[in-house]
């Protein structure tokens, strides 16, 4: 009986590991990563373009708020499902 | 007599005569290409996992720098310069926003001769700051050669530009091409205190260039600094470089 008992405890414990994975795969308001890289990239390249660092980072800053908006509308879709 | 002293000569010849006009400058800017470094380029697009679409925004961006006017309003001894958007409505915000930064649209700089002063008022993630610098004519080194823009004969002088990128300072060379027969001793993008009206600048990557000249008989009447925060440029470096870190551990 404890055997089965452990058994059981097993399978679920593993089901559920596998569903949480499966949730962070499916689950796009995990992911701002892309975001960072992205205002990042759109700061170094304002500067190489000429722009003064306040207005680098500004430009950085709407790309970031703009990234992060949209994962959070396309993390409340599949939320709201 | 040297070249200096030449100009200046002409300079304050025709100054008397200009003494109570002020006058209206329209500028365009142009994107000068040439400027850019595209190896540095390149280094910054392999780390973008989207670089096609940054450099489509950026493109878009750029493009509209063509809608935008910018004004200098001068008297004697003081004037304003600021933006006038044209752009269309319908244009993506994303990119409009990339132009009116890049041509600093919003931003306003107000000059003084007496006392030796610049303000540059500008808005910084939804605050207004105050960012406060003088040229003297010192500071200009005003060479040999001449053009003519217009009708009227420049000369080219060149200064630096000082500026803290990641907490570094950097220099950059700014040229201004000036008509000693319009006393004005003003420009765009906060350069000024030549002996005569800048008529093209060269800074950075931008070139802004004199579209119209407007004189007014009378003295005009100059709207005054608006109210922010006094800031230099190292600590909105330090703030920027704050914001960065914050960005990155949220």
């Amino acid at each position: 009986m404890k055997k089965l008992l452990g058994l059981t405890f097993v399978a679920l414990f593993m089901m559920s590991m596998d569903s949480v994975s499966f949730m962070e795969e499916s689950d796009p308001s995990f992911n701002y990563d892309h975001c960072f890289a992205g205002a990042e990239g759109y700061e170094a390249l304002g500067v190489s373009l000429g722009l003064d660092a306040e207005a680098a980072y500004a430009v950085g800053n709407t790309y970031f708020d703009k990234c992060v908006a949209e994962v959070d509308f396309i993390a409340g879709s599949y939320w709201s499902q | 007599m040297n070249r200096t002293s030449y100009i200046i000569f002409i300079f304050l010849l025709v100054a008397n005569s200009y003494a109570q006009q002020s006058l209206t400058v329209d500028y365009k800017i142009t994107f000068n290409s040439q400027k850019v470094e595209n190896d540095t380029i390149k280094k910054h697009l392999n780390k973008i996992e989207d670089a096609p679409e940054v450099v489509k925004t950026y493109s878009k961006g750029i493009a509209l720098l063509s809608s935008i006017k910018m004004i200098l309003n001068a008297n004697q001894n003081s004037a304003v310069f600021t933006g006038v958007n044209q752009m269309d409505n319908d244009v993506n915000p994303f990119e409009s926003k990339l132009a009116k930064i890049m041509s600093e649209l919003e931003t306003k700089y107000y000059y003084n001769i007496k006392p030796n002063e610049c303000k540059k008022w500008f808005n910084f993630l939804n605050k207004k700051y105050i960012y406060k610098d003088s040229i003297s004519i010192k500071n200009w080194k005003i060479t040999n050669q001449s053009k003519t823009i217009d009708k009227y004969v420049c000369y080219l002088a060149t200064t630096d530009y000082v500026e803290y990128v990641n907490g570094k300072k950097q220099l950059h060379k700014v040229s201004a091409w000036f008509a000693p027969e319009i006393p004005f001793r003003f420009g765009p993008r906060g350069f000024y205190n030549l002996p005569g009206l800048i008529l093209e600048l060269n800074f950075k990557t931008l070139i802004y260039t004199a579209t119209q000249i407007k004189f007014h008989k009378n003295s005009q009447e100059l709207e005054k600094t608006p109210k922010g925060e006094f800031i230099s440029k190292e600590e909105l470096s330090h703030k920027i470089a704050k914001l960065k870190e914050e960005r990155r551990n949220n």
